[in-house]
């Protein structure tokens, strides 16, 4: 049905031309599930932009063949390849919330495709879009027609992009890193949506994904991709049991394992952060005559965390795990219950009244590209908290800021780059980097590593880990990865609205869980016990 | 619904705050309007007299609320320096200024709305660019400025207009609206080379958001992503844009209607200003911020009725 063969595609940005893809071989058969995985840059998204006809920029060179049905679609022209565009060949990409139009309602995007491409009655069109919601496993397909995007959660958008793109039952729907922003259990429901289709509407699908564990469980075909060209390609569980390039054998083991017999440390005697039955809420909106509702999103968390110790924060996103690292840095202050942090250390010392925290727990974001003030150097950035805390002199700001450089990995002369001529990792890097100037007791990492690619990932775990044996600083480490915790913590807590529901070692946690929802986590992310 | 009439409340309050500061500013500046009346050789029991006469003895609290129930009533008050009523006289001037307002919104949303469009469908191309070139020029140009060219080409080169030549409407409604093409125009010009920019870039940000890729991806034309998708998300700004300039065209009205001779609203408020006639030029500040309030509480409605992330009512 579908035929790849020798696509090349060069981009002419400025004066010399950059290749991203190679020599792009594929073929698909109908209701053939086939996975791409490749870390960011890998020209995984531009082989599939191609194909659905979406890479038309002048800047831009296409080589090769790319053959649907018999239908050459490099040299067809627009007019050609919009005919296929949503009906034959349909695609739903990475981000949820910006992917659908904003101003229009979720029955007029869905009903789009028919709209464009057949001629059908406004009633068909209705059936028609209610058939594609119910599909997509959308509760109240009749409500959601009405609603728009707003009033959506991610994982509800993103059903939505699957009922637009299927509303014309394409022979091929590309997904493009479809789960990547949403949490565990709804990312096992989109993945089983996607089985279903495959198998019910013999949808052929080519899912990209830079996910090889989802990949594994999704597909029957996987190709793996590393600076444009194909490295290795064939059934999932050769590629996964019999690597034979280097690049994924290099993969596959960057993927955290979870070794039930992966020797722990000791629990440490002392304690550095405690919080004792915190609450904590936001309060909706103020209209013009009404004070706003409260809506409790912590609702009396109590923790301890021991001196050094690594505690994994577990949870779906909205249970407040990001409200509650807040809470412990400082930055949100409306808040019941205590928090202390008894450490010894601290740059600021003795911590001033009311701001118990704000001295010795430091943060690092999820988002290292967005982070980092573009306009400012490296250096600049680090030496921030020696500026304002005073007392440093220049040449000690700068001998500092180029030693925490090296201890978090980089080389002194990155403190006069800027953060855009840096890589997702290295920019992370240096928000560790960052965080770690003013010497704190505890870091709290909220998603640190979720937005970068595996190998990246497996580096900057490393560099925790490092930074956490050389500094004896302890660390709170909020994710959604469930692998990555097992990989990484002493202990783990299982967070759900606003409550801790489990809490204990890696082990008891992921092989004995006590409580469902503990089950629940594991089972999406595919790690039912015993696994 | 509820969301209308808690708008409708704010602005009532609005113009109460500003009808309260307007009549202060009025209170307190030098000059006595009785003075002004009978000249510089008056009697001081003359002065007294007519002071009495005109209420302006009375405490300041009493005589604003006088000033503001009768302005409720419909009654500006009257005129110092002309034997009528404010209202009179302002009664066959606000048509002018309005009839030439509304033109020169016509003329930005007619022009600004294909061009901006057609920009933003051949960006980079030769089109876009001279569209460019050219609302650079016209944004520097000020209206007044714009006017006395226009009088230049229209009137004086083309003969297309007499310059001076105002038509009376009550006379001959045909010849006042042709007449009140070029002063419009004149108005509109740089506004509407604002407004082509500003929807142009608008549209091109849109074109780069996510969702457009998504309309690419569903088969629509470039056409169809930008009719459909792209126009309805940037009238957002624009909508916001267009209501400020009103305000703007109304000013620019009074400096226009010099330039072309027209009895409106800006040559009243002139010599009112320059002849110390305080009820004239209160009743045109009060009436001006009036339909200042109106047309930013009509962008607001209009924003809540395209943009559905802030429509607050209805649920």
């Amino acid at each position: 049905m579908l035929e790849i063969k020798d696509l090349n595609i060069e981009f002419h940005d400025h004066s010399k031309p950059e290749t991203v893809v190679y020599d792009f071989d594929l073929s698909m058969e109908e209701g053939d599930i086939v996975g791409i995985v490749g870390e960011s840059g890998s020209g995984k998204t531009m082989s599939a932009l191609a194909l659905c006809g979406l890479l038309s920029r002048h800047d831009m060179k296409k080589t090769g063949r790319i053959l649907f049905e018999g239908k050459e679609l490099l040299t067809c022209s627009r007019s050609e390849m919009r005919k296929l565009q949503g009906k034959e060949i349909s695609i739903i990409f990475q981000e949820p919330m910006t992917s659908l139009n904003p101003v229009k309602k979720i029955g007029w995007q869905v009903e789009e495709a028919l709209r464009i491409h057949e001629k059908c009655s406004k009633e068909e069109c209705y059936e028609r879009a209610i058939w594609a919601l119910r599909e997509a496993e959308l509760p109240e397909p009749e409500k959601v027609y009405g609603q728009y995007p707003h009033e959506l959660s991610g994982g509800m958008r993103q059903r939505v992009m699957i009922a637009a793109a299927i509303v014309c039952r394409p022979k091929i729907l590309v997904a493009d890193e479809p789960t990547t922003a949403l949490d565990v259990t709804i990312q096992s429901q989109i993945i089983r949506l996607l089985q279903k289709l495959n198998r019910e509407q013999k949808t052929a699908v080519l899912f990209i994904s830079h996910d090889l564990s989802l990949v594994r469980r999704l597909c029957r075909r996987v190709v793996v991709m590393q600076n444009g060209y194909i490295v290795e390609q064939g059934d999932v569980e050769e590629v996964f049991l019999h690597p034979k390039e280097e690049y994924t054998k290099r993969l596959i083991a960057a993927i955290p394992s979870c070794d039930p017999g992966k020797p722990r440390r000791p629990r440490p005697a002392g304690t550095v952060l405690s919080a004792v039955n915190v609450r904590a809420g936001y309060r909706s909106a103020q209209a013009f005559l009404k004070s706003g509702d409260d809506k409790e999103v912590l609702k009396g968390i109590s923790f301890t965390l021991g001196k050094g110790e690594i505690l994994g924060l577990v949870g779906e996103s909205g249970c407040g795990k990001s409200t509650l690292a807040k809470v412990l840095v400082g930055l949100k202050k409306d808040y019941e219950g205590e928090v202390e942090c008894t450490g010894g250390r601290g740059l600021e010392g003795q911590p001033q009244e009311g701001e118990a925290s704000q001295g010795k727990v430091r943060m690092v974001f999820q988002d290292p590209y967005s982070s980092l003030n573009p306009s400012k150097t490296v250096g600049w950035i680090l030496e921030e908290p020696l500026r304002l805390s005073g007392g440093f002199s220049k040449a000690e700001r700068r001998k500092r800021a180029e030693q925490m450089l090296e201890r978090v990995g980089l080389g002194r002369e990155v403190a006069a780059r800027y953060p855009r001529q840096l890589s997702g990792g290295q920019r992370q890097r240096v928000c560790i980097g960052l965080a770690l100037m003013s010497e704190p007791d505890v870091l709290v990492a909220d998603e640190a590593v979720s937005a970068l690619d595996v190998t990246i990932q497996a580096q900057i775990l490393a560099l925790l880990a490092r930074l956490q044996e050389e500094m004896g600083l302890a660390i709170l480490f909020i994710s959604h990865d469930l692998r990555v915790v097992y990989q990484l913590c002493d202990r783990v807590m299982i967070m759900r609205d606003g409550e801790i529901v489990e809490e204990g070692t890696p082990q008891e946690i992921y092989f004995h869980h006590a409580h469902p929802y503990t089950g629940q986590l594991l089972e999406a992310a595919g790690l039912s016990a015993g696994a | 619904m509820k969301y209308i009439g808690k708008k409708i409340l704010t602005m009532l309050l609005t113009l109460l705050l500003v009808s309260f500061l307007v009549f202060l500013c009025f209170t307190v500046i030098p000059g006595d309007p009785a003075v002004a009346k009978l000249g510089t050789d008056a009697t001081p029991e003359g002065i007294e007299m007519l002071r009495e006469e005109m209420g302006l003895n009375r405490p300041f609290f009493v005589r604003y609320a006088d000033w503001l129930f009768s302005m409720l009533r419909g009654d500006l008050g009257r005129s110092y320096s002309y034997e009528k009523t404010v209202g009179e006289l302002l009664a066959d001037k606000i048509p002018i200024t309005a009839a030439m307002s509304l033109m020169s919104m016509v003329w930005i949303v007619l022009t600004s709305i294909p061009l901006g469009l057609y920009a933003a469908r051949h960006e980079g191309g030769a089109i876009d660019r001279a569209i460019y070139a050219l609302d650079q020029v016209l944004m520097a140009v000020p209206a007044f400025f714009a006017g006395i060219l226009i009088t230049l080409v229209f009137g004086i080169a083309f003969r297309l207009f007499v310059p001076g030549g105002y038509v009376s409407y009550n006379k001959d409604l045909g010849g006042f609206l042709y007449y009140m093409i070029f002063p419009s125009l004149s108005i509109a010009l740089p506004k509407a080379a604002m407004t082509v920019k500003l929807l142009r870039s608008a549209l091109i940000g849109e074109k780069k958001q996510d969702y457009a890729r998504t309309a690419y991806s569903r088969g629509n034309s470039t056409k169809g992503v930008l009719y459909r998708h792209l126009l309805k998300n940037a009238m957002l700004p624009l909508i916001t844009f267009l209501g400020m300039s009103f305000t703007d065209i109304m000013a620019g009205s009074i400096v226009v209607e010099q330039v072309f001779g027209i009895p409106g609203i800006g040559r009243i408020l002139l010599t009112s200003i320059s002849q110390r006639d305080y009820p004239v030029v209160m009743g045109v500040i009060v009436g001006l911020a009036s339909v200042v309030i109106l047309v930013n509480g009509l962008v607001d409605i209009l924003y809540q009725l395209l943009d559905p992330r802030i429509r607050i009512g209805g649920k």
